[in-house]
């Protein structure tokens, strides 16, 4: 029993799902927003932290802007009472004190430094020798050679001094840059083990795990998050919406509820606090997210905000759930634990943080979500109209293809590099701005900071302690700065200058009034472009998702509207005499003259009898209903015969100035009927005059049936109705009359290569599906299909003559060289982006050359691609390779070869050849399969090896490969001629040694495709996606092809080890004797039934063994 | 009705007919009449039973309904007494080890007032005691800890087991393991770094927080109530061993250990033997 809070809260889900669909319809401005936001909290919450954005203060003459606070407090502090000869150190507030005072000095302590080419040391900077000349300065009280200390009242020194010699020598930061990160790496260790030894072993544990959790916690993202298909995005954007609230939740403790959080115990509660809520709910967010994008088509109407919206429906309950309680235990805690101020405010600061997670989650990243889904449809509807158009979908000449493939081919060599440059510009962006924010030296401070480091003591200098200055009668304070360095001015300084003197004219430039407003209105202006641009590509995306559907769209429109307008018209002659203020007036007098074109001997059957107001609901059902009985009035077709045909209709002259004047689609059917019958419109331009591919369907059926004088397609035996028939044309089939329904089985699930499938099978073989299920069964026991894929390419092989032997066979040894391989490759290549030659074998008979290329073809099928690449790669031989004597007899000499039986294809392989194979352990064996290895065994020999042989087949070494193929090649739009090739196969079947078997199919020519051909039809195109190989595949072309293919060749192996395993138990003779026993027939929801009848006499008996023999025989 | 009957007569006639005269399909007189009855659930039975197995180390499957792809592993699925015999000994070393494990957690429990060190330690003291004497002091006491993780772990999936109680699968995944002994440890961290004002105040802030993460992480029934009648039992038990002179806040301390460490070790039993 499940105490299930999560649907209480469904009502602010749903809120929450509204909110995150308007963050999905408006991504940039919300991103905007949102990050404009965790800007300003950002910049806040590390001033806070950093205390004022401080710098290094041992350098602060080198700012324009000294801090003289700062410098104070870095100083060491002497004091000497009056009458005394001691020097005490002062701490830092003590000092302050007495700053007032008139003996309060500030000893400089000035170290020179200079380029040495030949120094030993790390760096190229050593200190100065004795022979540098050092510049003058006044107020000197001390000079060992580069030490010189002066004494001031108030701390000034020059940036930039002249030495005699001309030298100049700059005020630096201190010390070197290599030094410091030792230090501060040194620093960092000597705390962390100071740390470490201050606290207990058990706490030092419990940190170092949450630490480690943290880790794992957030690896694990990236790692959700790639399995998902998002490599880096998606990860980014979970973190930084993390981010967001973290730092909008500081932000919130330190300046609206002053409770702030000190760092430490950030740093100790941050990590319990990441882990708790962690990732997951983000990660599940987004996998449906892109779950949904994967499983709809281009026709689908699902738009990003509404998937998006139906995510946060799915799966936010219970992220708000977990957030709500967080927040309730939080807000308890605060209220519980008052009085401990270091709890309370960490509570408060993460009520806070769960609040703002779930806002940011709900606004920003769905705003990400929606946008990696725009870009993914944006991407994925280009791909595929790319590769339809390739695959010769939509016709295109070959110039303007081979021209949008070159621009499509640089755009996205461009695109990618853009992208990465963008990725790896905006991460340096973000360093260079803390960078250059902290300066490099911000991490010692940080450090210090932290933990609480004072600033190192510097001592007195010798000659002051030992100095025979009299007993004063004043107290004095003398500020020992730290060591100010000098070095001399080099290239590096000179760019540096440079350097900052561009950013200061930046700045200045951009805090300019003028300048400043222009910037933001050209900020406003960039934002607005981008949102123009991914409204236009929304556009686009949108249209080309509609291209597919657009002529049934408009055919349907067509339809609707001219049934409207017929029975609009009969009414309104009607209404016109009663009352002429029509709501759709305009629309009937629109296409009045349409119908007086038409010539009115229709619809006077019936009128409407309701007067007064035209309400169009009404009027349209009563049309409606009119319609359909108009159109069975048309369809009567009882009576009538070619000779006849024209009684029922207007004369054939006026119908052909009409069909001329482009009207046909406003004939009626019979009309159409009497055209084509009588030979004044051919039957495959219906679909073009009639607008309308299911109307034209429908004349067709009619006229072949009076043309043929049958009747059956008067009738709907042969179905039409519900069917797409805009994909078919162009595309699939001519002259259609209808579709063909075939039943679909469905096996599964088999695993192949860990990954488990339900395949389907169309067929009208029955028990074929039953077997293959049973031999899943079997491979599922045993573990699954291990599969490889060990060759990919679609073979076209052409014919060409030549005048001369010699010729033919020097043209043979050009294309065998490699310089002729290469050159042809190179040809061959460029008409697509997918098509990568692999091979040409050649063979020669006579002055015949047969020239077989071997190509990639993505994941076409690929015979119009590879036939469009051997057009252009022949016509090159002949205009630029110099045979142009080369005579082209055929694009397709068969030696390719497609769709015959060939020995070519089973020893060189063509499309994709699959070697499959699985263990199926002995008991599987007797138990499911009923039978026993070794049987099983001997039986493949004798049938699939010495059978085979026996037969001469080629290619043929299996039980029933072919009864696999062609069911899942009909079930999932294949060619179905491409079974022949595709069914090559060889079964071989292996005791291992533990006595489990070990069986295998090797198919070198299985000819597949997701992309086009029969794939485009719904229904096929459906059962692609069930097996998630629709379409081309987003990142490699050719693997969803590749996996299909490795489907086809498990299902065969699990046809194969089914049939076998029965051939070998010998059911045949227990099926014999189930139908003698006469059992009564059982069948249920369809399965095959029972084979007992209620009785059989001895002599059907004896005639069903007879044939049941004869049957296996065959 | 009648139709009904009439039109099965119907179709077992043309069945029968279809077999004398062998337009039946070839396929279905080689195979037995068993071969249309493999489609059943037990090819589902097998995968999810293999993915189960699989997620030992791995997550929970995904709760998404609509994914057709089940991961599995390209492992034998065959599942073999021996591997039974090994996953069943891996999964009680990992609650072995997280019995020692929690068994040291007790000993670092500590507040600046009544906890002492060690305190929250005599329940698991006593089954050490308990199983020396059983076994005449032979097993060592790291072992006994050992035991008492299995005990523990094994709680809840035998009550659900026992009163057939349904829980959801997908709750359970090493993310949510992890999130568990996170909570512990910070719930840890801060009774022994945090300036309470007294233990009373520290446990009774800590039994809030406990109902809180019980619905969080679990929400079901049963497990509270084992969780509570555990925690109970061993306040109950150290109240008899300190003869009666608990403070109340030390009692509620380990009623409050000992819910949470059972909620972790629940969470873990079902993930291994249950989701």
């Amino acid at each position: 029993m499940n105490l299930n809070l999560v649907e209480f809260i469904s009502p602010l889900t749903t809120l929450c799902a509204h909110s995150a669909k308007f963050s999905a319809r408006y991504p940039i401005h919300v991103i905007l927003v949102s990050l404009l936001f965790f800007a300003a909290t950002y910049l806040s919450v590390i001033q806070y932290y950093f205390d004022g954005w401080k710098l290094d203060s041992t350098s602060i003459f080198a700012s324009p802007l000294p801090d003289l606070d700062f410098f104070f407090d870095d100083c060491t502090h002497y004091c000497r009472k009056p009458y005394s000869n001691i020097w005490n150190v002062l701490e830092t507030e003590d000092a302050r004190s007495m700053i007032s005072l008139p003996n309060h000095y500030y000893l400089l302590n000035l170290q020179f430094k200079t380029n040495s080419k030949d120094s030993k040391s790390l760096n190229s900077i050593s200190f100065a020798n004795d022979t540098t000349t050092f510049p003058e300065l006044n107020g000197l009280i001390f000079d060992s050679n580069d030490h010189k200390y002066l004494l001031q009242q108030e701390p000034n020194i020059p940036f930039e001094l002249i030495s005699s010699d001309g030298k100049k020598w700059r005020l630096v930061d201190n010390g070197v840059h290599f030094f410091e990160l030792q230090h501060l790496a040194l620093s960092l260790y000597n705390n962390f083990i100071s740390r470490i030894q201050s606290s207990k072993s058990f706490d030092i544990f419990i940190i170092g795990s949450a630490y480690m959790m943290v880790v794992f916690t957030v690896y694990k993202l990236f790692r959700e998050m790639n399995k998902i298909g998002s490599k880096f995005s998606l990860s980014l954007a979970t973190m930084t919406n993390s981010a967001c609230a973290l730092f909008l939740a500081l932000y919130s403790t330190q300046y609206i509820t002053k409770t702030p959080v000190s760092a430490l115990s950030l740093i100790e509660g941050l990590p319990f606090l990441v882990v708790t809520f962690g990732f997951k709910h983000q990660v599940n967010m987004a996998r449906y997210t892109l779950g949904q994008f994967k499983r709809i088509g281009l026709s689908k109407k699902s738009t990003p905000e509404r998937i998006v919206f139906d995510a946060i429906k799915a799966e936010g309950s219970s992220f708000i759930y977990e957030h709500l309680l967080s927040i309730v235990a939080f807000v308890g805690c605060t209220l519980y634990a008052s009085h401990l101020e270091a709890l309370k405010n960490f509570c408060i600061l993460c009520s806070f943080i769960a609040t703002y997670e779930v806002l940011f989650t709900m606004t920003l990243y769905s705003a990400v979500l929606s946008l990696k889904l725009e870009i993914d449809i944006i991407h994925r509807s280009t791909v595929i109209k790319q590769a339809l158009e390739e695959d010769g979908i939509i016709p295109m000449t070959a110039d303007l293809v081979f021209g949008a493939e070159n621009t499509s081919k640089n755009s996205k060599l461009k695109s990618n590099f853009a992208v990465y440059f963008i990725k790896g510009a905006l991460t340096i962006l973000f360093l260079g701005i803390n960078l250059y924010n902290f300066g490099l030296r911000w991490a010692s401070q940080t450090v210090n900071f932290f933990y609480n480091n004072p600033s190192p003591v510097i001592s007195l200098p010798e000659f002051i302690q030992t100095s025979s200055i009299s007993i004063l009668d004043e107290t004095v304070l003398i500020s020992v700065t730290p060591v100010q360095y000098y070095q001399q001015l080099n290239m590096y300084h000179m760019v540096e200058d440079g350097l900052i003197l561009l950013l200061r004219y930046f700045s200045i430039a951009i805090s300019d009034r003028l300048v400043s407003k222009v910037l933001i209105f050209l900020l406003i202006i960039s934002l607005a472009t981008n949102i123009s641009l991914l409204n236009a590509t929304r556009i686009h995306t949108k249209y080309t998702a509609a291209e597919l559907n657009k002529k049934k769209t408009d055919s349907n429109n067509f339809k609707s509207l001219k049934s409207n307008s017929s029975n609009l018209s009969s009414e309104e002659s009607e209404e016109d005499t009663n009352n002429s203020t029509s709501n759709n007036s305009s629309i009937s007098n629109s296409t009045k003259a349409t119908d007086n074109k038409i010539g009115s001997t229709k619809q006077k059957k019936k009128n409407t009898k309701k007067s007064g107001n035209n309400n169009i609901n009404k009027s349209d059902k009563k049309l409606e209903t009119k319609s359909i009985t108009d159109d069975e009035a048309d369809d009567d077709y009882s009576e009538v015969t070619i000779d006849n045909l024209e009684t029922y209709t207007r004369p054939l002259t006026e119908l052909q100035e009409l069909m001329k004047s482009g009207e046909a689609h406003t004939l009626k059917n019979k009309e159409v009927v009497s055209l084509v019958v009588k030979g004044k419109m051919p039957l495959y331009a219906l679909e073009k005059q009639l607008k309308d591919s299911t109307r034209a369907v429908k004349v067709r059926r009619q006229a072949i049936s009076l043309l043929s004088d049958s009747s059956v397609l008067l009738s709907e035996r042969l179905p039409y109705k519900y069917y797409d028939y805009d994909r078919v044309l162009g595309a699939c089939c001519e002259n259609v009359i209808g579709y063909m329904p075939i039943p679909v089985g469905i096996i599964g699930p088999l695993i192949i290569d860990d990954i488990s499938y339900h395949i389907p099978m169309a067929t009208t073989e029955g028990c074929l599906v039953a077997s293959a299920m049973r031999g899943c069964k079997a491979i599922n026991a045993g573990g699954g299909v291990t599969s490889v894929l060990t060759k990919d390419g679609m073979t076209r092989g052409p014919c060409v003559r030549f005048p001369s032997l010699k010729r033919a066979g020097a043209c043979k040894l050009w294309l065998d060289s490699e310089e002729g391989q290469n050159k042809v490759k190179k040809e061959f290549n460029s008409t697509s982006r997918f098509a990568r030659l692999q091979h040409i074998q050649t063979a020669l008979a006579g002055n015949l050359l047969f020239i077989r290329f071997r190509t990639t073809t993505g994941d076409a099928m690929g015979m119009n691609m590879i036939s469009k690449g051997v057009e252009f790669s022949l016509k090159k031989m002949i205009d630029e390779f110099g045979w142009d004597d080369m005579e082209v007899i055929s694009v397709s000499g068969n030696y390719c070869t497609d769709k015959k039986p060939a020995a070519i294809n089973w020893i060189e392989g063509r499309g994709k050849s699959i070697v499959a194979e699985s263990i199926i352990p002995k008991d599987v064996v007797e138990k499911v399969l009923k039978s026993n290895v070794k049987a099983l065994v001997e039986l493949n020999v004798s049938k699939n090896l010495v059978g085979s042989a026996m037969a001469g087949s080629v290619g043929g070494f299996n039980a029933h490969a072919a009864n696999l193929v062609t069911a899942v090649f009909l079930a999932l739009g294949q060619d179905p001629a491409q079974n022949i090739e595709s069914s090559n196969c060889i079964t071989l079947m292996n005791e291992t040694l533990e006595g489990d078997l070990n069986i295998s199919v090797s198919m070198p020519s299985i000819e597949v495709g997701t992309l086009g051909g029969g794939t485009i039809l719904e229904p096929q195109g459906s059962m692609l996606d069930m097996l998630g190989v629709r379409g081309p595949h987003p990142t490699n072309p050719g693997a969803n092809a590749g996996q299909l293919a490795k489907i086809v060749a498990s299902v065969v192996l699990a046809g194969e080890l089914s049939l076998c395993s029965a051939l070998a138990a010998g059911h045949l003779v227990q099926s014999h004797m189930t139908h003698n026993r006469a059992k009564p027939a059982t069948a249920a929801n369809g399965s095959a039934p029972a084979p007992a009848p209620a009785a059989i006499n001895n002599e059907e008996l004896t005639r069903l063994k007879e044939g049941s023999v004869t049957c296996i025989k065959s | 009705m009648k139709d009904t009957n009439l039109s099965k007569t119907n179709y077992t006639q043309q069945s029968r007919d279809s077999i004398n005269n062998l337009t039946k399909p070839t396929l279905y007189s080689i195979y037995d009449d068993d071969i249309t009855k493999t489609a059943s659930n037990d090819l589902y039975d097998t995968i999810n039973m293999k993915s189960n197995k699989n997620s030992l180390f791995g997550d929970a499957p995904s709760s998404s309904s609509t994914s057709l792809l089940i991961n599995s592993s390209s492992h034998n699925l065959h599942a073999s007494t021996t591997d039974q015999l090994w996953n069943s000994f891996l999964k009680l070393l990992i609650l072995s080890i997280f019995g020692i494990l929690y068994h040291e957690l007790s000993i670092q429990l500590y507040d600046n007032h009544d906890l002492k060190s060690g305190l929250t330690s005599k329940p698991l003291n006593l089954g050490v005691t308990l199983a020396q004497s059983l076994t005449l002091g032979i097993i060592p006491k790291w072992v006994s800890y050992g035991f008492e993780g299995i005990f523990f772990g094994l709680l809840i999936p035998c009550i659900d087991t026992l009163f057939h109680i349904k829980i959801k699968k997908h709750t359970y995944s090493n993310t949510s393991i992890l999130k568990s002994c996170n909570v512990l440890l910070g719930v840890t961290y801060g009774i022994r770094k945090l300036e309470w004002s007294s233990s009373l105040q520290a446990s009774g802030a800590w039994a809030l927080l406990n109902i809180i993460l019980w619905l969080f992480f679990d929400g079901t029934i049963s497990m509270f109530l084992s969780c509570g009648v555990i925690g109970i039992c061993c306040s109950t038990v150290c109240w008899i061993l300190m003869d009666w002179k608990s403070e109340f806040g030390q009692l509620l301390y380990f009623v409050d250990f000992y819910f949470l460490g059972l909620l972790l070790f629940g969470q873990l039993g079902r993930y291994l033997f249950k989701a």
